[in-house]
């Protein structure tokens, strides 16, 4: 899943980066406002993390301008700012969901992990493909009572093809969802990580669960 | 506690009471003036009554009546009396007398003398003294004692108990009359006191409900009277002040747990994130190192709000020394040179020479927020300029830099705590928006003053003016 981080407080930033990257999650960070506006226009993110003082632009005003455009991305407002109202206007501005600084930061990864299953209109935390379980607040997967092991980024494949099981999930997407800026452009890596995860997911005797729908992309479920 | 209605009730009815006692005692006295003066002349009638019987004959002097001394003189308990005294002698008594006599006073020519006595019984009367010429009487023999004497004097006395009564009745009357138009009074006072008191009594309800769920209450103008509208007026003026300075009491709070906020949430993140899992030494000591710094930046703010509440409490105490200036600039400037070169800045400098005298400790706080400024906003490569120049017994400090450019509005609001030059904030913790506010607070304690402007080539400047020696008495 992909993060966009608004926070200009350059320890904050790094720091929360870093450990949503940790944490298996694709994150691009802005250091103010219009930096901020321009990254979240120009990808579809999971979940935006915007602080609400921004030099330049403020926090408030980026919201409004996404959700102007229709922006479906979940926002996740991050504020030293705690009264009431402030509350009401960032919700009513558009957002999901509200966080008051200072936080812990295990608050933060639960708030984002929420943000994510309600973008994809799961409820429970546990996605279930078949035989295949995926805790996603454990972050584990399980097939048969077995469980997977896996790396993080393996583990996030899996997540984003099981958050959209059932329906054909396309190389864009998944590097649009999976991969930040910084990453090289290049279909192959894609290509490999699903790889990887068949050999741990299916294995000998095991139904196929990942199947390639060639020219288009990848799709999870019994029976394509 | 004192109580408008109970005093101006005492005070009304004290007057009144006041009026009404003088204006009895007048009528009382007056009153008694004239019963006495209408007792006297029925006395100087009954006088002169006894004057007309009284002649001198063979015997000598007596009183002749006709069929012997009138009823009321004979005695009894309302017995009158009279005498005649020939000289300084008794001559002639009415029976009523027996042996005793009426005290003697002499009559004047003309008029009567009258004077208050007591009667031979005892009961209080008033006695007349009337000179007579009583005419003589020969027909029954030659008179005695050759001529009438000329010194005869009548003496005729009777009570007063008609009087008395008379005046005790008055006296009561009065007194009754006086005492209830007293109490008349005060009810009357009470009510008009109370009607008068109702617009107060309203206020007063009125100033109660004020506040008590928030400070936007104001009093209602509206029907007050003209006398109680100042007092509304103040207050509405105090409440409408009670209510900024919450308000910016508020908002400074906010602001402060805003400021201290953020890096505590980045603290706490970084500190959370870099604890989550093992790490190479490199890392731990990256992030130990950011902390420091953010720890520092707090530190330093929390410095500085306290210098700012100790200089606006007027608790901070100010010392006096002799020193240069240009000195104390190099001192100060030195943390930033290296700043500047970095960021390319040209700087400029003009010095006079000559000491100044004032606190250096606080004139350094002021001189580093102001080098501190200069040098964070100036543009890459733009200018910074410091001059000093004295005058009259003034010194005149300049620090200027290119690449900031302030609207009308913004000048009027770069002293503000918290401000800063972006309304969203730039620089969260390294720069807090407080260093203007403590150098406008520290300026003003030296006996100085600081403004600032910026051009229209987008030159920020800040103008400080000094007294070049501060007068010891200003320094408390």
């Amino acid at each position: 899943m992909r993060v966009l981080l608004v926070e200009d407080f350059e320890l904050l930033r790094e720091s929360a980066a870093q450990g949503l990257r940790e944490a298996g999650y694709a994150v691009d960070a802005a250091a103010d406002g219009e930096e901020g506006l321009w990254y979240a226009q120009s990808n579809p993110y999971d979940v935006l993390i915007l602080d609400l003082m921004l030099p330049r632009l403020d926090g408030l005003t980026l919201l409004k301008k996404l959700r102007e455009k229709n922006a479906q991305t979940h926002v996740l407002i991050l504020t030293a700012r705690d009264a009431p109202d402030d509350r009401v206007r960032g919700l009513d501005a558009g957002a999901d969901d509200y966080l008051v600084k200072p936080f812990v930061f295990a608050e933060l990864l639960a708030r984002v992990r929420a943000l994510v299953r309600r973008k994809y209109q799961v409820k429970s935390p546990v996605i279930r493909v078949a035989d295949l379980e995926v805790d996603t607040s454990a972050r584990r997967a399980r097939r048969g009572g077995q469980a997977i092991e896996l790396s993080p980024r393996e583990y996030v494949f899996l997540e984003f093809l099981a958050a959209r099981a059932g329906q054909v999930v396309t190389r864009t997407e998944i590097w649009d969802h999976l991969y930040d800026f910084n990453c090289e452009s290049d279909s192959n890596v894609v290509d490999v990580f699903i790889a990887h995860l068949r050999k741990k997911i299916e294995g000998p005797g095991r139904a196929r669960l990942i199947h390639t729908r060639r020219g288009h992309g990848y799709l999870l479920g019994e029976e394509g | 506690m004192h109580s408008v209605r109970r005093r101006l009730l005492l005070g009304a009815a004290v007057s009144v009471a006041a009026v009404l006692a003088a204006l009895g005692v007048v009528l009382f006295a007056s009153v008694r003036a004239w019963l006495v003066a209408e007792f006297d002349r029925g006395l100087l009638a009954q006088a002169q009554a006894l004057a007309a019987a009284t002649e001198v004959d063979h015997e000598g002097l007596k009183a002749d009546f006709e069929g012997g001394q009138p009823a009321e003189f004979l005695g009894g308990r309302e017995a009158q009396y009279f005498e005649l005294w020939a000289g300084d002698k008794p001559a002639v008594r009415s029976a009523s007398l027996g042996r005793h006599d009426l005290p003697f006073v002499p009559a004047g020519p003309r008029r009567p003398a009258y004077r208050s006595v007591t009667l031979p019984d005892g009961r209080p009367g008033r006695q007349i003294s009337l000179s007579v010429r009583p005419h003589l009487d020969d027909k029954e023999g030659p008179v005695q004692g050759a001529v009438p004497p000329a010194d005869v004097t009548l003496l005729v006395a009777r009570d007063t108990a008609h009087l008395a009564a008379a005046l005790a009745r008055l006296s009561w009357l009065l007194g009754g009359a006086c005492g209830s138009a007293v109490l008349a009074c005060l009810g009357l006072m009470a009510w008009a006191v109370g009607h008068g008191l109702r617009p107060v009594s309203a206020i007063a309800a009125r100033i109660e409900r004020v506040g008590r769920r928030d400070l936007t209450d104001r009093l209602l103008s509206a029907g007050v009277p003209r006398e109680l509208l100042p007092i509304v007026q103040r207050l509405n003026e105090m409440l409408e002040r009670v209510e900024s300075a919450f308000a910016r009491e508020r908002a400074f709070s906010a602001d402060v747990a805003h400021e201290l906020r953020t890096p505590l949430a980045g603290l706490e993140a970084a500190l959370e994130v870099c604890s989550s899992r093992p790490r190479q030494p490199q890392e731990y000591h990256r992030t130990l190192g950011q902390c420091l710094t953010t720890v520092r930046q707090m530190h330093a703010m929390v410095d500085n709000l306290l210098v700012l509440a100790r200089a606006e409490a007027g608790g901070l105490a100010v010392s006096r020394n002799t020193f240069s200036l240009p000195e104390l600039i190099d001192e100060s400037w030195r943390p930033f040179g290296e700043r500047a070169a970095a960021r390319g800045l040209r700087v400029t400098r003009t010095d006079t020479a000559g000491p100044i005298t004032t606190d250096r400790d606080k004139l350094r706080i002021v001189l580093h927020n102001l080098f501190d400024n200069a040098t964070s906003y100036a543009d890459p490569g733009g200018q910074v300029r410091i001059e000093l120049a004295r005058r009259n017994g003034t010194i005149n400090l300049t620090v200027a830099n290119t690449g900031t450019r302030l609207s009308a509005e913004q000048a009027k609001s770069v002293f503000d705590r918290f401000w800063r030059g972006d309304a969203s904030r730039t620089d969260t913790g390294a720069h807090c928006g407080l260093g203007l506010s403590i150098s406008k607070e520290l300026i003003e304690k030296l006996g100085g003053a600081i403004a600032v402007d910026s051009t229209e080539a987008g030159e920020f400047v800040a103008r400080v003016t000094l007294p070049q020696s501060r007068p010891p008495r200003e320094c408390e």
